[in-house]
């Protein structure tokens, strides 16, 4: 065993108490699943991890992923064939290959043969992509794969192949680690390759470089071809050497070891400190924001089940009439004080909320248009660039066009992913906000709870500790324990759990949903016409006139759909808070209905029916003190 | 009179030593595993597996996310608990599951007068026990309650040459299975072959998950049951809706 444990619990701990927590919650709900509950579990249980692999044509990009997944020619891999298309590669019981089709071809996917994979997703087969194949994906048992690692394999990005930007901004932004694999033999990192780097570097971090065919090589040349590229990647493509992470492996090695399960083999390749670093440094940072959220979900509905069977238990402790009456008020009273915060306060925040999401939504589309519109920053700096073929016949001109409309495009996609960064920063910051804020109106009455004097001055001591903790803006994890050991009543655990409501669900949704919109805006700003559109001119100011006035046109076809876009994002976003307080309030209202229920049919109940919910309850709290402790000891682990 | 939960006689065929300094998570997965496999398989096909999946590292061991991953790949389906109690244990132990958990060998293995007092001077003055943390995985076959008041867990012990069926008294045991937190990870199902684990104890000890709750008419809320749904919503992943956002 490790010496220093990886502090994060895995996906399918957490998955797994996440189940547990929701069985629970769907027993003591009379067998109703919370759908939306579970549905965050398969997120969790998922854990995506996304490998994107980059690289020249011909390095060896498709027997990398093959070597990854332990399958010989899963994806198609001969000497004289280059992989045309994307490849997505995932976890199926059995292997199974997909085309999927471009919207514009009006096809269904379509189930495949191995055989077939040549005629859809090579440049031979599938010349100029005539099939119009959007990707096709890869199912497959690999046991890699099902730690839920999606491989992306993409075209190779040599000049031949024009789509690579494309290809590069579609799907490096979302992933989780971008492999950039270079060779052995061939050469070493060249012109284009470092051209390609530079641009993707402003898209992400997260890359990491593989030399393969190692076994081609002698050991000397294998070395120094390493130690040259990553003087190339330092002097020339702005990567520090702290920063990068190099591995020289051999995918044929690796796959002969496989089957014969040789271990010298399995070392040779070079596999065994690539896989170390995949399963110890990469996957741990994504696999703990995933356990994160799907950790904090579960305790707040952890809190919620264990209010709803200490009423439970008050009900049926509840053996005189007065007892009983007592309970009634207090269900009165709680249900009073939800109305009461309902009407008054919530609307309150939630115009605060919008005020503020307006206010970000007005600084985003100052920020587009000064970069999109017509004589805007984007606009301009092609201007300068068309200026300096001052003296260049317009044919020169006119074949500039479309690598200088793919410039501009990939800038706005730059800007399109800086933009989503900071969107979700502050959307995220200000959802936290309002739930400190719900969390901190909760003080305002001593009708919430309080029947004893002690409990009072609980209650007291808790709103002064709640308005500190405001302040000073603590993490909501620590407010759930003010909460919990402070507020004993209904409406106390209620508001307060809305407000963990609000971090735990609709938080992670604000990336998902910017991140889909962005995607979706750059994918249309790679949709643009054809440089070939432009009509001609023979005099060379016209020409340069024609070309910048294609750049502007394109530009603003841009611009509109940007801002429709973020529109369209923002009214969403406005509503998720709201829709989300909105649900809790009424699960609530009716879990109160429920507990009024219970109450009138203990009153009726003979001694033998309530002995028999006793014990019900006693298992009930049982299994909730063994679930507590679960929460307590993976609560350790995550903070 | 003689009760055991779980059977320690059976597994104890399968214990092996390891054969690294740090593979004891590769062993105690390989002692399992040729509980439900047909085949049996060698310590050195597990180590190969481990290894060119990223899940054991030599010189740096298995961390804990990794333990279960060997027995998931060879079919035999696994579930981890955080901050289990000793009755969960006991409750996987009773249903045949077979169980391997994080513990800190020191407190385990016998390493001298010296150490025992170096030991009962932190405890005593509640010094910093950082230095009590998990290094080891061992497989719990049994827990012997035939004395209720001196209560022996069993397990076998990859790392001690004499470690198949070592018993400990369940106070030591917790102190060493405490440097991981009450850690475990335990199979979904009982292996074929194994003896017949029928006792109901759950109203004996007082057990609120399965068994308990099972007589009561409460649906079961057993982390193996769990974990069977959790296996299931991988196997039947949408991903058509999964693709189409990546």
């Amino acid at each position: 065993m490790k010496k220093d444990l990886a502090d994060t619990p895995s996906l399918e701990t957490v998955a797994n108490l996440m189940t547990r927590v929701g069985l629970l919650d769907a027993e003591i709900r009379g067998g109703k699943r919370d759908a939306e509950y579970f549905a965050n579990i398969e997120t969790v249980a998922l854990g995506l991890f996304r490998i994107v692999v980059v690289g020249e044509i011909k390095k060896g990009k498709s027997s990398f992923i093959n070597a990854l997944c332990g399958t010989r020619d899963l994806v198609p891999v001969h000497d004289n064939v280059a992989t045309s298309t994307i490849f997505k590669i995932h976890y199926g019981v059995h292997s199974e290959y997909k085309v999927y089709f471009q919207p514009e071809a009006g096809r269904k996917k379509r189930t495949i043969s191995a055989d077939q994979l040549k005629q859809y997703g090579t440049e031979d087969g599938n010349p100029n992509n005539g099939e119009k194949v959007d990707f096709i994906a890869v199912q497959s048992p690999s046991q890699l794969l099902k730690e839920g690692f999606i491989l992306i394999d993409t075209p190779g990005v040599g000049g031949l192949f024009k789509n690579h930007r494309k290809i590069t901004f579609k799907y490096a932004p979302k992933a989780d680690a971008v492999f950039f694999v270079t060779d052995s033999v061939e050469s070493p990192i060249g012109a284009d390759e470092v051209s390609f780097l530079k641009e993707l570097r402003n898209i992400t971090k997260l890359i990491y470089f593989v030399q393969t065919k190692g076994a081609d090589a002698d050991p000397e040349s294998r070395k120094r071809r390493m130690e040259n590229n990553i003087s190339i990647l330092t002097d020339q493509a702005g990567f520090s050497k702290e920063e990068i992470r190099y591995f020289v492996v051999d995918s044929n090695l690796k796959l002969a070891a496989d089957e014969t399960k040789n271990m010298e083999d399995l070392q040779d390749s070079g596999f065994i400190p690539l896989m170390a670093y995949l399963n110890n440094d990469l996957k741990p940072a994504r696999v703990y924001n995933i356990a994160n959220v799907g950790f904090r979900r579960c305790y707040n509905k952890f809190i919620e089940i264990r209010a709803c069977v200490q009423q439970q238990r008050s009900i049926l402790d509840a053996e005189t009439v007065e007892k009983q009456q007592a309970i009634l008020e207090e269900l009165n009273s709680a249900e009073s004080s939800i109305n009461d915060w309902n009407s008054n306060i919530r609307p309150q925040l939630v115009r605060e909320f919008q005020v503020q999401v307006q206010a970000i939504q007005n600084d985003i589309n100052t920020v587009v248009s000064d970069k999109f519109r017509q004589g805007g920053e984007l606009s301009e700096a092609a201007g300068r660039t068309l200026a300096g073929y001052a003296t260049k016949g317009p044919e020169i001109i006119y074949k500039s066009a479309q690598p200088l409309a793919e410039e501009v495009r990939a800038k706005a996609s730059e800007v399109l992913l800086q933009i989503s960064n900071d969107l979700e920063t502050r959307m995220t910051a200000l959802l936290e906000a309002l739930a400190r804020k719900i969390d901190g109106s909760i003080n305002l009455s001593n009708e919430f709870v309080g029947r004893s004097r002690m409990e009072t001055k609980q209650i007291h001591y808790g709103e002064t500790q709640l308005r500190e903790l405001v302040k000073k803006g603590e993490d909501q994890r620590h407010f759930e324990k003010v909460r919990t050991f402070v507020y004993g009543g209904m409406a106390g655990v209620t508001i307060a759990s809305i407000a963990g409501g609000i971090v735990g669900s609709v938080v992670p949704v604000v990336g998902t949903m910017i991140g889909s919109t962005i995607g979706m805006l750059i994918a249309g700003a790679w949709g643009g016409k054809e440089a070939t559109s432009i009509v001609r001119s023979k005099e060379a100011a016209a020409a340069r006139q024609s070309v910048h006035a294609f750049i502007e046109k394109d530009l603003s076809s841009i611009h509109v759909q940007v801002q429709d876009g973020f529109n369209k994002a923002f009214t969403s976003l406005r509503f998720q808070a709201d829709e989300a307080l909105a649900a809790k309030i009424k699960n609530f209202m009716s879990q109160l209905a429920a507990d009024r229920n219970l109450l009138m049919q203990r009153g009726k109940a003979s001694a033998d029916e309530i002995a028999k919910e006793k014990q019900r309850i006693v298992i009930l709290e049982s299994q909730i003190a063994s679930l507590d402790r679960e929460l307590k000891a993976m609560d350790k682990r995550l903070y | 009179m003689e009760f055991t939960i779980g059977d320690p006689d059976f597994q104890n065929h399968f214990w092996q030593p390891q054969d690294q300094n740090d593979n004891c998570a590769v062993a105690a997965q390989t002692d399992i595993l040729n509980q439900y496999l047909d085949h049996p398989v060698s310590l050195d096909e597990t180590n190969y597996v481990a290894m060119t999946n990223g899940w054991y590292h030599p010189g740096y061991g298995t961390s804990a996310d990794d333990l279960g991953n060997l027995l998931q790949a060879y079919g035999v389906p696994c579930h981890t608990v955080d901050g289990a109690s000793i009755e969960q244990l006991a409750s996987e132990l009773q249903q045949g599951h077979r169980v391997m958990v994080g513990v800190n060998s020191g407190e385990l293995w016998d390493q001298g007068p010296l150490s025992e007092f170096r030991h009962w001077v932190v405890k005593e003055f509640g010094l910093d026990n950082s230095t009590f943390t998990a290094d080891h995985v061992v497989d719990v076959t049994g827990l012997d309650l035939s004395d209720i008041h001196n209560p022996q867990v069993i397990i076998n012990d990859s790392g001690d040459p004499n470690g198949a069926g070592h018993t400990y008294p369940l106070d030591q045991f917790s102190e060493a299975w405490k440097g991981s937190d009450f850690y475990y990870v335990a199979t979904n199902a009982a292996p074929g072959g194994s003896s017949n684990v029928d006792l109901d104890i759950g109203q004996y000890m007082g057990v609120g998950t399965t068994l308990g709750a099972e007589y009561l008419g409460l649906d079961p809320l057993s982390s193996g049951l769990a974990g069977q749904f959790v296996d299931s919503v991988v196997n039947n992943v949408d991903w058509d809706k999964v693709l189409a956002n990546i």
